[in-house]
């Protein structure tokens, strides 16, 4: 069953969640680490979209 | 945070150990220094900056050389800044050192100081960003003669960081381009598959329709901000042509004062030459008045004896002679005495000649007498005229010296030249305004253009077992980035209402004229009359401006201290350091302002020359006062031919620069307790 706009919404007010508290712990470490944020990110948005269900949270 | 020491080691201009303390009472917030151009005001303002952050403000020359020359060549390699600061209720010790050979696990750390002993923080940076994050702590630290850049129309970008920055964006902000990112390179992941060169090709045209919208948009911004350049310079130009256009005004009033001085300086001439002509005619009526009344009652007196005229007639004593026959009867021999007394008779006997010259002087007198009782009137009614043309030529001369003095500074030539200068950029304003529509439009079309092509993409892809998690994850992280864009966006419009509420009320506290300010969604600043119009902004209005600013991020970012928002950073409370603020302001504006400064933060650090901190300044501050300071030169070198210069303070007086001393730098003078 396709998931509605609230749980979407749902699931993307937890990875955006996931998102800032990343973005927070780099901004106040003053780490100056671009790419290793945006792998971290990327792992963040991966998670989240298993390959095997591929949908869960799009 | 509540600053309560610093001490500046080898540090640029400071030399050797050089502390100060500052006023932590909430009633006498204010910490004053005063100090002269060069001798170390900037220097302190980011010695703070760099302290807590290892940054330091644009003006700030020479980044890399913070080590104090003579303490280098006197052997010592290395120097520290030390902050001591108290926040909730506890005090603590930020040290960073500066020099070559400086680890960075050595170079910053902070000292949590409790009841005599002290503990060093495992992670200072994530500390002190949180007590003020880094990307707030610019704005409490406020460099005056930048400010006046920083609000021109060539500074919207730093404007719209300066708000986000207060607004604690940066998680967003640093998120939305870190997603974009994401998006971009799971697109360029999709693997070769069946349907792969239809992938490839819908892949590079997203890729080409982004590059187009990036490259339009920035090209809009650009044409954006100039088109509010050549709108603000119009609107300098309009307020001089208001000038001028009073100045014509003037003119006119000049050249019309000028005729009436003609005409009065005409009136003055013939009321002059009319008293010259009637006292040629009748002037002789006033000198004679003495003459006149002397003959008058000598005339009268021998008239009176019956000496004038003679009562002997010469025709008859003639006769009698001839006769030789005394009136008497008695007969008169030639040679006998009664003959000779007779003939002595025509000595003083009047002949008709005598008569008649008797008669015309007292005719001629008789008309003296009258023309006298008629001079007073007449030498009145010319002596009127003559008045009245003297007062009407005061009162015109006063009138242009007044214009005149309007007038001195305007040049008449440049204004036909300004009217043209202001149609042009009314033309390249409009030209590049249509070229802002027509890149809008390209946005526009692009944008659309790839949402097609997008959804061609994942259409295909969906058949596609291999491409498809990459699809996925390429629209998920697209959808997050739009939310957080439209997320960013709202905030921000909040917060732009707050600031521009917060700056209008401080202008209307500080500013003298009655305008309103105006900031668009692209953080355009203008100032706006009540009719809307834009006005020019003076280099002191800006520095106003820049300050009435700061004032207003300040009370935001105080009112955000507790916000309850995961995606913003709290706001916080943190000391305001001013660094020449007052540079642009004629001595209204400075006076104002300086009893506002006390008001913008909980504490103030005020850092003056004396040309700012004139006495109006001063005693506008005087009650706020806590610490006061002034910042002394001390050179090597002889004083030559330079002549000493001192401030007083409270009665003392300081000398502003030594020569001849043992190292060249700046020291504190506690000028106040």
């Amino acid at each position: 069953m396709a998931d509605t706009p609230a749980d979407t919404e749902q699931k993307e007010n937890k990875i955006i969640a996931e998102i800032v508290e990343l973005q927070r712990a780099y901004y106040f470490e003053n780490k100056n680490k671009d790419t290793e944020r945006r792998r971290a990110l990327r792992a963040i948005i991966e998670r989240a979209t298993p390959a095997s269900g591929a949908n869960s949270a799009a | 945070m509540l600053l309560e020491r610093i001490t500046l080691k080898d540090f640029r201009c400071f030399h050797g150990d050089h502390s100060i303390e500052f006023s932590v009472d909430p009633e006498k917030n204010v910490t004053l220094i005063h100090a002269e151009n060069g001798v170390g005001k900037t220097t302190i303002l980011n010695a703070m900056l760099w302290c807590f952050y290892a940054l330091t403000t644009q003006r700030f020359e020479k980044k890399d050389d913070l080590v104090n020359y003579d303490a280098l060549s006197e052997g010592r390699t290395t120097g520290f800044v030390e902050v001591t600061f108290r926040h909730n209720n506890t005090r603590y010790r930020a040290r960073r050192f500066a020099g070559r050979n400086i680890g960075q696990e050595r170079a910053f750390s902070i000292m949590k100081l409790e009841q005599g002993s002290s503990k060093e923080l495992d992670n200072p940076d994530t500390f002190i960003n949180s007590v003020i994050p880094r990307g707030m702590a610019n704005h409490f630290l406020f460099d005056g003669e930048h400010a006046e850049g920083f609000m021109g129309e060539e500074n919207r970008g730093g404007i719209r960081r300066a708000v986000q920055d207060i607004l604690g964006c940066s998680l967003i902000d640093t998120a939305i381009k870190d997603l974009s990112d994401a998006a971009s390179f799971y697109r360029k992941q999709m693997p070769k598959g069946p349907t792969s060169a239809e992938v490839q090709r819908l892949s590079d045209r997203v890729e080409v329709l982004e590059n187009q919208i990036k490259d339009a948009e920035s090209a809009r911004s650009a044409l954006e901000t100039d088109v509010a350049t050549i709108e603000q310079q119009i609107a300098d130009i309009e307020g001089k042509l208001r000038n001028s256009s009073a100045a014509r005004e003037l003119q006119s009033r000049r050249d019309s004062v000028g005729r009436a001085l003609e005409r009065a300086r005409s009136r003055e001439t013939q009321a002059r030459e009319e008293m010259i002509k009637w006292l040629g005619e009748n002037g002789r009526f006033l000198v004679s008045t003495r003459i006149t009344e002397l003959t008058f009652d000598h005339l009268h007196q021998e008239e009176t004896k019956g000496k004038l005229p003679s009562p002997y007639n010469e025709e008859f004593v003639t006769d009698l002679l001839e006769m030789h026959k005394c009136i008497c009867g008695a007969d008169l021999h030639p040679g006998s005495d009664q003959y000779n007394a007779v003939a002595g008779l025509l000595q003083k006997a009047a002949n008709k000649t005598l008569r008649s010259r008797l008669g015309n002087i007292q005719a001629g007198l008789n008309h003296l007498k009258r023309g006298r009782a008629d001079a007073p009137g007449k030498l009145d009614a010319a002596n009127k005229q003559l008045a009245s043309a003297v007062e009407e030529i005061s009162r015109f001369e006063a009138e242009q010296a007044e214009i005149s003095e309007k007038l001195q500074g305007i040049n008449f030539d440049e204004i036909s030249d300004r009217e043209k200068k202001r149609n042009a950029l009314r033309l390249e304003a409009k030209a590049k305004s249509e070229a802002v529509g027509e890149f809008k439009l390209k946005i526009s079309q692009a944008t659309e253009e790839k949402l097609s092509v997008e959804r061609d993409l994942k259409r295909l892809a969906e058949n596609d077992d291999q491409a498809r998690i990459f699809v996925t994850r390429f629209s998920l992280c697209e959808a997050l980035r739009d939310r957080l864009d439209r997320d960013l966006k709202d905030e921000e419009e909040s917060a732009r209402s707050v600031l521009r509420l917060s700056i209008r009320k401080i202008l209307e506290a500080t500013s003298r004229k009655n305008f309103r300010l105006n900031m668009t969604e692209e953080y355009g600043i203008s100032l706006v009359n009540e009719a809307g119009t834009q006005l020019p902004k003076s280099g002191g209005e800006n520095q106003l401006l820049g300050l009435a600013f700061t004032a207003a991020l300040v009370e935001f970012a105080k009112t955000r201290q507790n916000a309850d928002d995961f995606m913003l950073l709290k706001g916080t409370v943190a000391p305001l350091v001013l660094d020449s603020p007052f540079g642009q302001l004629d001595e209204s504006y400075r006076q104002t302002t300086a009893s506002f400064v006390p008001r913008m933060a909980g504490q103030v650090v005020l850092m003056i020359s004396g040309s700012q901190g004139a006495s109006g300044v001063l005693t506008a501050l005087q009650d706020r006062i806590g610490r006061e300071y002034a910042l002394i030169r001390y050179n090597k070198g002889p004083r030559g031919n330079k002549s000493r210069e001192f401030r007083q303070f409270y009665g003392k007086d300081f000398e502003l620069a030594h020569f001849d001393s043992a190292f060249d730098g700046s020291a504190f003078e506690e000028v106040k307790v």
